[in-house]
């Protein structure tokens, strides 16, 4: 669809630079810069996908075109859209309107309003209700969706509630961030169709995303963004091979990195896995835990599932189906209404937790008030080798939290799980919101490590490639759930 | 938040100030010709009842008393026409008037005067009648009244009781009372006003004016009141005297309303029955006591603290009949004082203040919280002891903390009374520690005898060389030329502002407490011709 | 020109310099100034009495640094106790739901009874007076702040870390000093700073009333009640400056709280 040159360019993007007025401890003031020489353009009918680890800046992006930046953010460069410059007038003008946004999370639907209501709210001319119908029809929702509230939705049916915002609005851009996070193939194909149609009805969008596949599914162009920087823009068929046709080097290694390709160039990760190992009675074992929240139904009834020294479990599931709050279960962290988990037979006391989780959003686990070297001395944390391995430099020890990027903060996640005393990891979407070269090498480490200390591994995620290739066996966790 | 309501407290305050800045309007409301409006305070808690209180300082207005003073304190009889003392002392005779009645129209006897001292016994009430052994009618106008002791002050007693009538005296008569006086009550609204309306059936002469109205209000809304011209007599304080108000005339009323400073005349170690300590050694010693007496500047604090309103004090009963003027003494005479301290060995240490044997003349002077006069006076006395060498703290407390520590410390107090018993009390070791009286436990025989024997005499000029004798008789007495038990320091002026028009006469020394002493002689007052 | 941080930081250091002013004039000025000069009473504020002279010739400057010293000694005192009661109840509350039931029904039952007069009312009991007002008001200040410091400490307790922490074999005396104080310090010291006007006023205001310090105290409240009678005979001077200055005073106080706690550590401030 390289049909649009020659139009006016939806949106342009020239030489953008995006920094935040920040300080340091004390007085001092400084500029943190976020994005930098960021170049691109939308035309009409065209999906160009910006793929980023998380804190890479690309959410900023589209908060800059939206005019939704907080107030100390300075921007620079130009900003056009439809050929005309995007003030911050002009944004207020177009939000939601010329220009409309596909939110991360369905929480932000509004809960106390019927979701035919919310979708009416934007449509501006004729037959608001009619308009309405029409959409959801489109996108398969049932009739009496229109009269239910968002917490009566399905989380597949909240998403097309959202979807069906974005097109009833009649907005031109349409700016979907992060839409797809850890879904299961079907919702994903699915609203990964609705992106296509939009664009097929003349739509720009710009499909902001970690998730590389999904990308490529769709896009027509990807922008690939580290650090804020744009390091290459590239058309979504230049990604195959082993990147051949890709210009950058760094893009190159992120396709390479990724799961379905090489993963780790020249480290041949599946023959370092163990075979599964017989061991008599050791091991970490799962006994009928059962878990549900208030008047939800049940998660999980009876769930069974062990672990063995050395051994590493690819656990598959997507996004809400109960797997994190089984993860933090065997850890320790919920309490199961039945059963037991064991380690060689013998429950965990009250000292340190031989079962450690890594969680899937660093941020959240680490005091921001802490500096990074208070976080290792927590867990007693002192082997500066395995430091180094995990790429962890001795500078980031004196830093706070606030100051690191998620895949650096993840890097301290594990480093702190793997202290002397762990004999069994679980690692809960660990790499989910990491870029896939950061990915590759944390589990590289990991594996290594496990297989020298007989530590047994817990893989749990949405990402069935991945669990691939960091598995000896695979359970789905549908499969265990008994419900 | 809390800042708006300062803020608001602000504007408040300036809109205060806006209002007080207001011109003098010109207060030409028409004058009805025998009404009065007065806002002199002292709305009775109690009521109107006179054998619970009533109408003992001043006039009690709605009923009438056996004798009565003139304003130079001459006994005159009023209700009674005669009376005779026997010459042991104990047994009075009074003989009644037979035109009295009540306002209701009923005649006033000897069953009413009797019923009313019987009342006033048996109701328990500051009305000190133990002394009384009994009384009874003679004849239809004539009681007798017998003693258990002589005593020369029970003829004070006479002049400040007023007579209630025994048919129409039931459990509201203090809201309802019904009397032989110049006026009888017509409403009462509680903590607002009264109206007064002339007694038709008034034996003595008729009053000028027919209907009063008293308000009760807060100073500052009696001083807004005779801006305005709203009301013809308010009572004011001295702050306020200087400011001219258009149509109203300042009157300055002489008093024995004194004020002085009780000192503790023990040693400390003793204590009360309910435990509050007894006593305070620097204060014990006369030396300090007299230097104290000396060196202050009684003058300075009638000038400076009552803006001139008001005489120096001398002793609780300045120019009343039973004073004697010796014990007036040459103050603000530094130079006596100190040498009266030196010579007694306090001396000046290097901060100034002196000491004797390790013990420093300093002590805490207490006055009532709230009473600014008092307070103001405390404030100005520790700075003028200071010269001295004495370091008198100035301390704010409320009543109840003054009972537990007016026996172990000198207090600012007040006293002031036409009767002189309260010589008696305040001075007599017979009253050592009863309520306030005596309560810095002073004792000295020699007054006592003179005391004893004021009480005992039968003729007023004879108690009164005896009163006089207690204060100073050339060698002893409690006034600052004797033992200076206290140091008396000033007697205020009352002061009211009324219409320019209006004459109310000459005034008796006013006693302690503003108010009804004003309307003694209400009957004599009238529009200027 | 200054960035953000740096007028915050100017704007701290000009309140506590102005509020150390007061303080340091309050307690070292010579005290010939509040000596009773009756030769000159009630004058008109003049560059000699910039505040003006009451009816017993006092320099009424003088008088209100003296006041506004003495209510800051009692705010300090009063503000200082109640956040001392905070924080302990709020750790309390930490510990079980019973206790925490118990502290939630204590603020509840606090804030439910209108400040003044539960103020006076306790202030009465310990027999009034510096002791009286300083216990009414340490007794009737926590419970905004400790409802603030329990919810900071719930919800910490909730935080991921602190689990991780708890799974790190930690206990929860080292998770109290290492997680929950230091969350709560900052918070307790703005808390601490901006009870402060509230104490301050309270104070005027109960002993304005006369329920509070005794009135040979060199207090605000005591010096506005004093001249509430003198406004009408036009010495508006008597209140009106201390009056002032102790509105001053108090939002200095709000000034340095909202300033110190926009200064944050590294961790706030960053938001505009």
């Amino acid at each position: 669809m390289k049909n649009s040159k020659g139009n006016e360019p939806l949106l342009e993007v020239k030489n953008l630079s995006l920094s935040f007025i920040q300080y340091k401890k004390g007085l001092r003031e400084t500029k943190l810069q976020v994005v930098r020489d960021l170049n691109m353009t939308i035309h009409k009918g065209e999906i160009v996908a910006v793929i980023g680890a998380s804190g890479s800046g690309k959410s900023l992006l589209a908060n800059a075109v939206l005019g939704i930046l907080p107030d100390h953010a300075l921007l620079d460069g130009t900003l056009n859209y439809k050929g005309e410059a995007l003030t911050s007038d002009r944004q207020r003008q177009l939000r939601g309107n010329q220009i409309s946004l596909i939110p991360q999370s369905v929480n932000a639907l509004d809960p106390l309003m019927k979701t035919g209501k919310q979708v009416q709210s934007v449509i501006r001319k004729g037959n608001k209700k009619k308009a309405q119908q029409s959409i959801f029809a489109e996108v398969g929702l049932p009739i009496g969706t229109a009269e239910k509230y968002p917490f009566e939705l399905s989380g597949g049916m909240a998403r097309r509630v959202l979807a069906s915002t974005a097109m009833a609005s009649g907005a031109d851009l349409i700016i979907a961030d992060e839409p797809t996070p850890g879904l299961d193939p079907k919702v994903l194909n699915e609203t990964v169709g609705y992106m296509k149609q939009l664009a097929l009805d003349g739509k720009g969008i710009m499909f902001i995303t970690h998730d590389i596949e999904t990308a490529l599914k769709i896009a027509d162009r990807v922008v690939v963004f580290k650090e804020g920087k744009t390091v290459e823009i590239a058309d979504a068929n230049n990604f195959t091979g082993n990147g051949e046709k890709l210009k950058h080097s760094f893009t190159k290694q992120l396709w390479n990195a990724m799961p379905q390709n090489a993963f780790i160039e020249g480290v041949n990760l599946q023959g370092r896995l163990p075979e599964s190992i017989e061991t008599d009675g050791q091991g970490l074992k799962v006994e009928r835990i059962s878990y549900h929240y208030g008047k939800n139904p049940y998660l999980f009834r009876d769930l069974e599932l062990y672990v063995k020294p050395g051994e590493a479990v690819g656990l598959h599931g997507y996004s809400g189906s109960g797997k994190s709050t089984m993860a933090q279960i065997i850890a320790g962290y919920l309490k199961s209404e039945t059963g037991r988990i064991s380690v060689n037979g013998k429950t965990a006391s009250g000292s340190k937790n031989p079962v450690q989780l890594v969680w899937q959003h660093p941020e959240k686990v680490i005091n921001p008030r802490w500096q990074m070297s208070k976080v290792l001395r927590e867990a007693g944390m002192t082997d500066n080798g395995l430091l180094g391995e995990l790429g962890i430099r001795q500078e980031w020890l004196s830093r706070w939290p606030s100051e690191l990027s998620g895949g650096e903060l993840q890097r301290f996640c594990v480093a702190r799980a793997l202290h002397k005393d762990t004999k069994y990891i679980i690692a809960d979407e660990m790499t989910t919101m990491l870029d896939p070269i950061t990915q590759a090498h944390l589990w590289q480490t990991i594996l290594r490590l496990a297989d020298e200390r007989n530590i047994g591994v817990l893989a749990i995620s949405h990402d069935y490639d991945l669990l691939k290739r960091v598995s000896n066996r695979m359970i789905n966790f549908n499969h265990i759930t008994n419900v | 938040m809390k800042i708006k309501k300062l803020t608001f407290m602000t504007i408040l305050i300036f809109v205060a100030l806006l209002a007080g800045c207001r011109g003098e309007s010109d207060n030409s409301s028409p004058k009805k010709d025998d009404e009065l409006i007065l806002a002199i305070g002292g709305e009775p808690d109690e009521g109107f009842d006179p054998t619970t209180g009533w109408g003992r300082y001043g006039s009690p207005l709605f009923q009438s008393t056996l004798l009565t003073y003139d304003k130079d304190f001459n006994i005159q009889y009023d209700l009674a026409t005669d009376y005779a003392v026997s010459a042991d002392g104990l047994k009075w005779t009074v003989e009644l008037r037979k035109d009295a009645t009540f306002s209701d129209g009923e005649a006033l006897t000897a069953d009413d005067v009797i019923f009313t001292f019987e009342t006033a016994k048996s109701s328990g009430s500051i009305i000190d009648l133990s002394n009384l052994e009994d009384l009874h009618k003679v004849d239809e106008y004539t009681v007798e009244f017998n003693l258990k002791e002589p005593e020369s002050t029970f003829i004070y007693l006479l002049v400040s009781t007023g007579i209630v009538p025994e048919h129409a005296y039931g459990e509201n008569y203090n809201e309802n009372p019904i009397g032989s006086g110049p006026y009888q009550l017509v409403q009462w609204d509680k903590g607002q006003q009264i109206i007064v309306e002339e007694n038709p059936n008034y034996y003595g002469d008729k009053p000028y004016f027919k209907k009063m109205t008293f308000l009760f209000l807060s100073e500052d809304a009696a001083f807004a009141a005779a801006k305005a011209g709203e009301a013809d007599v308010v009572s004011i304080q001295p702050a306020f005297a200087d400011e001219e108000v258009a149509g109203m005339k300042l009157i300055q009323l002489e008093s024995v309303d004194n004020r002085g400073i009780m000192f503790p005349f023990e040693q400390a170690g003793g204590e009360t029955e309910e435990g509050a300590p007894i006593g305070n050694d620097v204060t014990a010693d006369i030396a300090i006591r007299k230097a104290i007496n000396v060196g202050v500047d009684r003058q300075k604090l009638v000038g400076g603290v009552l803006e001139g309103f008001g005489t120096p004090a001398y002793t609780v009963a300045d120019n009343l009949p039973w004073w004697n003027p010796e014990t007036t003494i040459d103050d603000n005479n530094l130079q006596q004082a100190r040498k009266i301290l030196e010579d007694s060995g306090w001396l000046e240490n290097e901060d100034g203040i002196r000491e004797k044997n390790g013990l420093s003349a300093a002590f805490t002077l207490l006055y009532p919280a709230g009473d600014q006069i008092r307070q103001s006076l405390s404030i100005t006395f520790a700075e003028m002891m200071r010269p001295l060498g004495i370091h008198v703290i100035p301390e704010g407390k409320s009543w109840n903390d003054l009972e537990y520590l007016m026996y172990s410390n000198p207090v600012m107090m007040g006293w002031g009374s036409h009767d002189p018993l309260e010589i008696y009390n305040l001075y007599s070791s017979e009253t050592r520690g009863v309520g306030y009286y005596n309560a810095n436990y002073y004792s000295n025989p020699s007054v006592d005898d003179y005391l004893n024997k004021a009480l005992r005499a039968t003729s007023e000029s004879e108690a009164n060389s005896y009163w006089k004798k207690a204060q100073w008789d050339g060698e002893t007495g409690f006034s600052a030329q004797g033992d200076a038990p206290w140091a008396w320091l000033v007697n205020l002026d009352h002061l009211y502002l009324i219409d320019e028009n209006l004459e109310i006469g000459e005034q008796k020394i006013q006693p302690h407490g503003h108010g009804w002493p004003v309307t003694d002689f209400i009957e004599q007052w009238h529009w200027r011709e | 020109m200054l960035n953000l941080r740096q007028r915050t930081a100017v704007i701290i250091i000009l309140a506590i310099v102005l509020l150390s002013v007061i303080m340091l004039n309050g307690i070292f000025m010579d005290n010939d100034r509040l000596t009773v000069n009756l030769d000159s009473k009630n004058n008109a504020p003049s560059l000699n009495h910039l505040f003006g002279t009451d009816w017993l010739g006092r320099d009424m400057l003088a008088r209100t640094l003296k006041g506004l010293t003495m209510s800051m000694g009692v705010g300090l005192l009063a503000a200082f106790l109640s956040a001392w009661i905070a924080l302990m109840l709020s750790l309390l509350a930490s510990l079980n739901k019973t206790f925490d039931y118990m502290v939630t029904w204590l603020i509840d039952l606090i804030l439910s009874v209108p400040h003044i007069v539960l103020l006076i009312m306790i202030s009465f009991a310990f027999g009034g007076g510096f002791n009286g007002v300083v216990v009414g008001l340490a007794l009737t200040h926590w419970p905004s702040l400790a409802r603030l410091l329990r919810s900071e400490v719930l919800q910490i307790k909730s935080a991921e870390y602190v689990g991780v922490s708890q799974q790190l074999g930690k206990s929860k005396l080292w998770i109290l000093r290492h997680h929950i104080i230091p969350h709560l310090a900052p918070q307790l010291f703005v808390g601490f700073i901006l009870l402060f006007p509230h104490v301050i006023l309270h104070e005027a205001a109960i002993t304005f009333l006369g329920f509070g310090l005794s009135t040979d105290q060199p207090a605000i409240g005591v010096i506005l009640s004093e001249s509430m009678r003198y406004l009408s005979t036009g010495l508006w001077w008597l209140a009106f400056f201390p009056g002032l200055s102790l509105l001053l005073m108090v939002a200095l106080f709000d000034l340095l709280g909202k300033n110190i706690h926009k200064l944050g550590g590294p961790f706030q401030g960053q938001r505009g």
